[in-house]
């Protein structure tokens, strides 16, 4: 794949990109307005996307959204830097630069590109296949899911009630009996309120269910 | 250097009263035996078991809080070679390279003396780590010195370059989690200018991102992430778990029979460790291959049972803990993650990272430096006696592991403050954690910009000031001039390892 010849519209998008950086700089000197910044910034973003998506292998799109996910954050972070002004603002507009430089870096090496395989030379930056594969994007959404939900649980209704109802939820999911999934939700909350409550006396969070029930 | 080595003396023998209290031995003890068995159980690991350690150091003396996690740092590769010996599957990376002749031994019925000979040359190799991190500090103390606001930027940016490239072949995102560290270190309140940065209105910003719930996030619950989302149960084959542990006392004496070997791995493993970012996995290999490579005409043919096979590579990954603390201790440079999450803890106890820790707290360092003394012996007398009850650890389903340990982490988060903006924290850094495992952008390089993203800022603001602007002052005094070329010959690493690797590749095909 190493060599293939640029799509237009890679072309394209990377003349905007360059075009958006000139523009971008322009406007950055003096005293900017971070509105009129927003422009040249967010279209450059989208410049990248549309330049590096058809150079990219499709076993390689979900690390190359990553990548310009990060490379959106590292935008961002520039745009809003540009907020602050004086020394405040220095050493973090150098650390966003050197980010946006080596973001763009790690998107390139993920194209089919010469220029590519180049960056991957120098720096390195292969993926390790094994690792990557073996993940199921459906696993993942339940599992950050079931995060979420557990955090928010704690939230409503304290660690103590929702740990080891998070526990004897999470087993049952992972195929366990009840009655192992039950003695897995008592063993967490004996294990935190002795650990915590008892032995470390910490006042762990109640949940705003409670608080609320013991204001009304 | 006379006044530096009476004083390190006055400072050993005033941190040794520490372990005349009943209460320091026993947090010691605890943090083994936390240590052994993260070591032990794979997909955990230390960094694990100090990230969920934290929340419980925070009510205690310094003194204590540090002997609690000196005692987990120096008995995780202990552990880990339980479940590399018996079990084919290395609690650890750094144990990858015991399984190659400790499984072999196991299979023949010698289990025993696999177990006693690695957990020997484990403590071995970590007390010889440690008495080298002992007499490099008085030196260590004279020479950070001579380091000035430009040199200690220039430092953080080498130790950040040399961890990046230690990563292997991931180096630019290496570099590219760096500068998000960097990203997120300068949220909240700036030491230099007085203001507030990149808060967007929201309080529990206002103090900057906390590096507790952000720690714990980003290496205890997002390894639970990625645990659940493999999904299954840890360990792979459990049939050596059958095989009988005995004749133990052979192995400890296999030690001191091949003492050679031992202290070869020993040295390895402290120079290899004392190098930011280099870690133990490369220091337990470089042992295995050196010892290999040195041992032209063995009795048993290595990977087949050979005991050196062992030995080499358990002397080396204990030894780096000490060789890892002097960069560490010394500079504010992690030379590992588990370092990085270490120096983390040391700054919520108020011990900042950088050359004033050396100067000004070298009653908690040497309090350190006896803790994982003892925790080796500890360590290795424990794994002794208890091997069996260790390796069935590792059959603990991660359906089973995963939601305890994520209650148990989310608590931790919440136990610094008080505060449920903490758990957030730690949720949003799980997410983060578990998105740089799957993409492949190693944690470690985030977590020292994160860790000393304010050192190196404040570095940089005083060096500029000290030179009215001038981007000259970094490039003036042998110092500085000598790590901006560290800096640059670390970046060209990669480049040079895919040359070699293309010459070998090219000479192995004529």
């Amino acid at each position: 794949m190493s060599g293939r010849a640029m799509p237009a519209t890679s072309l394209v998008g990377w003349a905007i990109f360059a075009a958006c950086c000139v523009a971008f700089g322009f406007l950055s000197g003096g005293k900017p307005s971070l509105w009129v910044l927003a422009v040249p910034a967010a279209l450059g973003w989208l410049a990248v996307l549309i330049a590096a998506r058809p150079m990219v292998a499709a076993d390689r799109r979900a690390a190359l959204n990553f990548a310009l996910g990060v490379l959106a954050l590292m935008i961002f972070f520039v745009h809003q830097t540009y907020g602050y002004t004086g020394k405040v603002r220095n050493f973090p507009l150098i650390v966003g630069y050197v980010g946006i430089v080596f973001c763009l870096l790690d998107i390139i090496s993920l194209t089919g590109h010469a220029v590519g395989g180049a960056i991957t030379k120098f720096f390195g930056s292969q993926i390790d296949e094994a690792e990557a594969g073996g993940r199921s994007v459906r696993r993942e959404f339940i599992v950050f899911g079931a995060m979420i939900g557990c955090v928010l649980g704690i939230w409503l209704f304290g660690f103590l009630v929702f740990s080891p109802v998070f526990v004897i939820a999470w087993m049952m999911v992972g195929g366990k009996t009840l009655k192992q999934s039950v003695y897995g939700g008592l063993f967490t909350l004996v294990f935190i309120y002795l650990l915590f409550e008892l032995a470390f006396k910490y006042e762990l969070f109640r949940g705003v269910l409670f608080l609320w029930l013991m204001d009304s | 250097m006379f006044e530096a080595i009476i004083e390190s003396a006055n400072a050993l023998s005033t941190a040794s009263l520490h372990f005349l209290h009943f209460n320091a031995l026993a947090y010691l003890v605890m943090g083994t035996c936390i240590g052994l068995l993260f070591g032990a159980i794979p997909g955990l690991g230390g960094t694990t078991a100090l990230a969920l350690i934290i929340p419980l150091t925070f009510g205690m003396e310094e003194a204590n809080a540090i002997m609690l996690m000196g005692g987990s740092m120096a008995a995780t590769s202990t552990g880990g070679s339980v479940s590399a010996i018996l079990l084919n599957t290395p609690g650890i990376a750094p144990n990858a390279a015991t399984t190659f002749d400790g499984f072999p031994l196991a299979q023949q019925g010698r289990a025993g003396e696999a177990i006693g000979a690695g957990a020997t040359a484990s403590a071995m190799g970590g007390l010889i780590g440690v008495f080298t991190l002992l007499a490099v500090i008085p030196i260590a103390k004279a020479i950070v010195l001579l380091f000035g606001p430009p040199e200690l930027f220039l430092l953080a940016i080498f130790g950040l370059c040399a961890i990046g490239v230690s990563t292997g072949d991931r180096v630019l995102q290496a570099l590219i989690a760096a500068v998000f560290g960097f990203v997120c270190a300068f949220v909240g309140f700036d030491y230099v200018s007085g203001i507030i940065r990149y808060t967007y209105g929201v309080d529990a910003l206002y103090d900057g991102i906390k590096l507790v719930p952000a720690l714990i996030g980003l290496f205890a619950i997002s390894q639970m992430i990625d645990l659940a989302v493999k999904g299954g149960s840890i360990a792979g084959d459990t049939s050596a778990l059958d095989t009988k542990i005995q004749r133990v006392s052979d192995g400890v004496k296999a030690v001191f029979r091949n003492w050679t070997t031992m202290l070869g791995g020993s040295a390895i493993g402290t120079f290899i460790g004392a190098v930011p970012g280099v870690g133990g996995t490369v220091a337990a290999f470089l042992s295995y291959s050196t010892q290999v490579q040195r041992d032209s005409n063995p009795d048993v043919p290595y990977g087949r049972g050979n005991i050196k096979g062992v030995i080499a590579p358990e002397s080396a990954n204990n030894a780096k803990d000490g060789g890892s603390l002097i960069p560490t201790l010394a500079f504010g440079i992690p030379g590992s993650a588990e370092t990085a999450v270490f120096l983390g803890a040391m700054i919520l106890h108020g011990l900042e990272p950088g050359p004033t820790l050396l100067q000004e707290h070298t009653d908690e360092i040497y309090t350190l430096i006896l803790s994982l003394t003892i925790a080796c012996v500890v360590a290795t007398l424990i794994v002794l006696v208890l091997a069996r009850p260790m390796a069935y650890l590792t059959l603990v389903d991660a359906h089973v592991l995963a939601p305890i340990v994520t209650v148990v982490a989310l608590i931790g988060a919440y136990a610094l403050n008080g505060e449920f903006g903490d758990v957030v924290v730690a949720l949003a850094f799980s997410i983060i954690g578990y998105l740089m495992i799957r993409f492949q952008y190693p944690r470690i390089t985030f977590t020292i910009a994160l860790v000393l993203g304010e050192v190196t800022e404040r570095s940089f603001f005083q060096a500029m000031g000290v030179s009215d602007g001038s981007w000259a002052i970094f490039a003036e005094g042998v110092p500085a001039v000598s790590l901006i070329a560290l800096i640059v010959i670390s970046l060209m690493i990669p480049s040079f390892r895919g040359w070699l690797r293309k010459r070998k590749g090219s000479e192995g095909a004529a």
